[in-house]
């Protein structure tokens, strides 16, 4: 297209046997917000990463107005006015903020042969105040700063060459809502600047809001490609998993009706940070959801439920009075704990799906001392098969897998291990909408079996949708508790939270 | 008047080691001691030592800093001391030949490790290990094992105040400015904070190791000098004694400087660990502690202060367990209990 800001034609990458993206076209305007849909491992990153100059393409040929483009590293792509901010962390935690900024761009900022520090601040500050950041101090070190903040940082980096071309790839799940509206402001001046912004995103809703055109791909092959007056979650969905999502997203039932057994008590719970004086019960067949605000308490919640962190005060007893003191006391009494960082904590990237899978069974896999190789790939082909894993065998290491199939592969350790209660920390936090309702369907039935579940969730409707009762916890305190109803709404629920 | 809160705050505790150092060598010094500890004399020498100390810390802490460890920067200093001292004596031109003498010597040994590396890619710990034997051979061969000595005390003055603390703090100022101003120093810093990252952004990472091989040998070149003109002369090592103990008397002063450098400049935070395990030699000497036990002194003086360090944040965390249990125990004595609504 000749007036095209970027355009891809006929991109082809493989890893391996596997193919990521198929003969992909691909073109971006001026003014538009192209949004790029798919399923875990559909070829999104991988797409958006050839044009950012992460990794090359095996074939094809890419064009920046009009004129051919490849380029061999990230600072080529920035010189091409292509920025990307990427998924995973983009800051070097020991260096300060400004440096951060103007990393590998230092030389503009000397003076004498030094570098100017208060020339190198003032810029920063400059542009973080452009996109809306008023509250971080350019000279601190990054490391004191959350998450949220330093994806913010990532922000102002790839705005200070004034790109054309702004790539976002899940970027929104770190960002609290007023980190999404300086996002949002950001991505609106570019376009009406005639500038082009590639968005990717898991969340249907706020795709088709930030978007004026989405691009479905499937399996490294684009699907098809839709305009804002086609925009429909359901058109989207399908095309995404190649067929119509049948049934209810979340469960259907408002049956709220648990086990009478007791299995796990919070007395007084109180750990170091947050959680304080948090009392509740938890019944044999529960989903019980927490939810809150960021900062309020709640991932610190299955934390200490779990043992990982210590109770200072109170209490976690199950059942038989067995106290929870430790990780691996919640293992051998039968709790499993889905963390909310899953390639930090939850999974062993650089190890194989059987090791992964097998590991919180390995005692039961014992003969004689040792452990017996039939048992353990039995097991590890149990769980692959039935949470449906894609992957070419169980020794494939995880690091290849996509974020859905990782996801399936934590959660089958567990129920591998037979856990009768599950704490999930955001089980379905970056991954697709294909993915997210086999995993809700998979929380229906081990709750049918009996199992009970702590549900930690920032999504709302998540936590609606599936939860049997509903508990808000806010500056760490329980505000709020709420039954399964079909009147209960997000406002209501809001309301306990703020 | 908050930023002058906070830039004296930062004095005291980067200051504070030394001092609470000397105060308690001192106390017990003069208790149980020879009384000599503490004297302007013996504070003097002290500094005197604390420069090649430091200059040898600081030529381990820019590869440290990125995980390369360095085994043989005690002997390169021995060898640029015998080799660099005759060079600087064939020059002719005094105390300075010996400075660019030793400087040329640890520059090119140094250079040769970080060659070895950046094309090898076998781990520093394996290279500099085998560079210490080879350079061990090479002492040992050069002048037939008799080493170096100079015997003009004229061309000795960087053994000697005020020239040895001029020497120190000037390879200290160039440390500082092109660890902290430079392009070099902001490369170092974001490699070793975010490797992947950084090459992501076009920082040659290889060109920037060699940096530190050259900036190490600059470092090691001055210690060299100072080894020789302290004593007039050096042997060739035998059996790693002297290099080992130079390169091994290194590594606190690395130690505190990291820790140290969260309240000042690294390359303070250096001179002053520097300083403080001088100090620390210094005092045991005047107890009368034999010279075996003092190693015994300075491990066990490193293992509190790096358990200590890193502990520092779990004691602080402790503080504010048993404030909040305090309270939540007041919380629960009142019965309140947390609203909820249904």
């Amino acid at each position: 297209m000749p007036n095209a800001l970027l355009s891809v034609h006929k991109i082809n990458k493989c890893f391996g046997p596997t193919v990521a993206l198929r003969d992909v076209d691909f073109t971006l305007l001026p003014g538009e917000v192209h949004g790029l849909v798919g399923e875990n491992g559909s070829g999104k990153s991988t797409l958006t990463s050839i044009i950012a100059g992460i990794r090359k393409a095996d074939s094809g040929e890419m064009f920046k107005n009009g004129a051919p483009y490849d380029p061999a590293s990230v600072v080529e792509a920035q010189k091409n006015a292509v920025a990307m901010i990427v998924q995973e962390m983009g800051t070097a935690p020991e260096i300060t903020v400004a440096e951060n900024i103007f990393l590998g761009k230092e030389n503009a900022f000397r003076e004498k042969g030094l570098v100017s520090k208060k020339k190198l601040n003032k810029a920063a500050r400059d542009a973080l105040n452009k996109i809306g950041v008023t509250n971080i101090n350019p000279g601190m070190p990054t490391f004191l700063l959350n998450l949220e903040e330093r994806k913010l940082i990532e922000l102002a980096k790839a705005m200070v060459d004034e790109p054309d071309v702004l790539i976002v790839d899940e970027t929104t799940t770190a960002l609290s809502h007023d980190g999404r509206e300086l996002l949002f402001k950001v991505i609106e001046e570019m376009r009406k600047k005639n500038k082009g912004v590639i968005f990717i995103s898991h969340d249907l809703e706020e795709l088709m809001n930030v978007c004026t055109i989405i691009t479905v791909l499937r399996d490294g092959d684009i699907i098809g490609t839709l305009t804002k007056d086609q925009f429909e979650e359901e058109t989207i969905k399908t095309m995404m998993v190649g067929r119509e999502l049948t049934g209810h997203y979340y469960r259907a039932d408002y049956d709220c009706n648990v086990g009478e057994k007791i299995v796990l008590k919070a007395k007084n719970m109180t750990g170091a940070h947050l959680v304080e004086d948090v009392n509740f019960e938890l019944h044999e067949g529960e989903i019980l959801g927490f939810g809150g605000l960021s900062g309020g308490g709640i991932h610190e919640l299955g934390r200490l439920l779990f043992g990982i962190d210590k109770v200072i005060f109170g209490s976690v007893e199950l059942a038989d009075g067995t106290v929870i003191t430790d990780a691996n006391t919640a293992v051998k009494n039968g709790l499993g704990y889905v963390s909310k960082n899953r390639d930090e904590e939850a999974i062993m990237l650089q190890a194989s799906i059987r090791n992964n899978a097998v590991l919180p069974s390995l005692t039961k896999l014992v003969r004689r001392g040792m452990i017996a190789p039939k048992k353990e790939k039995d097991l590890a082909k149990e769980i692959i098969d039935e949470l449906r894993v894609k992957c070419q065998s169980m020794e494939q290491k995880v690091c290849f897998l996509s974020g859905g199939n990782k996801q399936k592969v934590v959660f089958g350790k567990w129920i591998g291990n037979e856990a009768n209660i599950l704490i999930l920390d955001c089980p379905t936090r970056g991954v697709d909408v294909g993915v997210k309702q086999a995993m809700y369907q998979l929380m229906y039935d081990l709750r049918c079996r009996g199992c009970s579940i702590i549900l930690i969730s920032e999504e709302l409707p998540e936590l609606i949708g599936m939860s049997d009762r509903l508990i808000i916890l806010k500056n760490g305190k329980i505000s709020g508790e709420f039954m399964r109803s079909p009147e209960l709404s997000e406002q209501d629920v809001i309301h306990a939270m703020i | 008047m908050k930023r002058v809160g906070r830039i004296a705050g930062n004095a005291a505790r980067t200051l504070a080691l030394p001092v609470v150092m000397f105060v308690v060598l001192f106390i017990l010094s003069k208790a149980f001691g020879t009384g000599q500890f503490g004297s302007l004399a013996s504070l003097r020498s002290v500094a005197q030592q604390t420069m090649m100390a430091a200059a040898i810390a600081l030529a381990m802490t820019c590869n440290m800093k990125n995980g390369r460890w360095d085994f043989s920067i005690g002997m390169m200093t021995v060898m640029s001391s015998i080799i660099g001292g005759a060079i600087g004596q064939a020059l002719n031109i005094g105390a300075f030949g010996l400075l660019i003498g030793c400087v040329i010597v640890a520059v090119i040994a140094s250079a040769v490790n970080g060659l070895l590396y950046v094309t090898m890619k076998v781990p520093t710990l394996v290279i500099s290990i085998g560079a210490m034997l080879v350079y061990e051979s090479v002492n040992m061969v050069f002048n037939k094992g008799g080493g170096a000595r100079v015997s003009d005390f004229t061309w000795l003055i960087f053994g000697r105040s005020p020239y040895v603390f001029i020497l120190g703090l000037a390879a200290g100022l160039v440390f500082y400015v092109l660890y902290t101003h430079t392009i070099f120093g902001y490369n170092v810093r974001s490699l070793s904070s975010n490797q992947a990252l950084a090459t992501s952004t076009g920082i040659n990472e290889k060109r920037n190791v060699m940096g530190c091989y050259l900036l190490c040998g600059l470092m090691v070149g001055v210690a060299g000098t100072i080894n020789l003109s302290t004593t007039g002369s050096v042997l060739a090592d035998v059996k790693f004694n002297g290099a080992m103990s130079m390169m091994f008397e290194a590594f606190p002063p690395v130690f505190i400087g990291f820790y140290l450098s969260q309240y000042t400049n690294l390359t303070v935070g250096v001179f002053v660990g520097a300083f403080s395990m001088k100090l620390l030699t210094a005092g045991m000497l005047a107890l009368g502690i034999p010279a075996a036990l003092q190693n015994v002194g300075v491990g066990l003086f490193l293992l509190i202060f790096i358990a200590f360090t890193t502990n520092q944040e779990k004691l602080r965390e402790m503080r504010h367990i048993r404030e909040r249990i305090a309270k939540v125990s007041a919380l629960v004595a009142q019965g309140d209990e947390p609203a909820t609504q249904r």
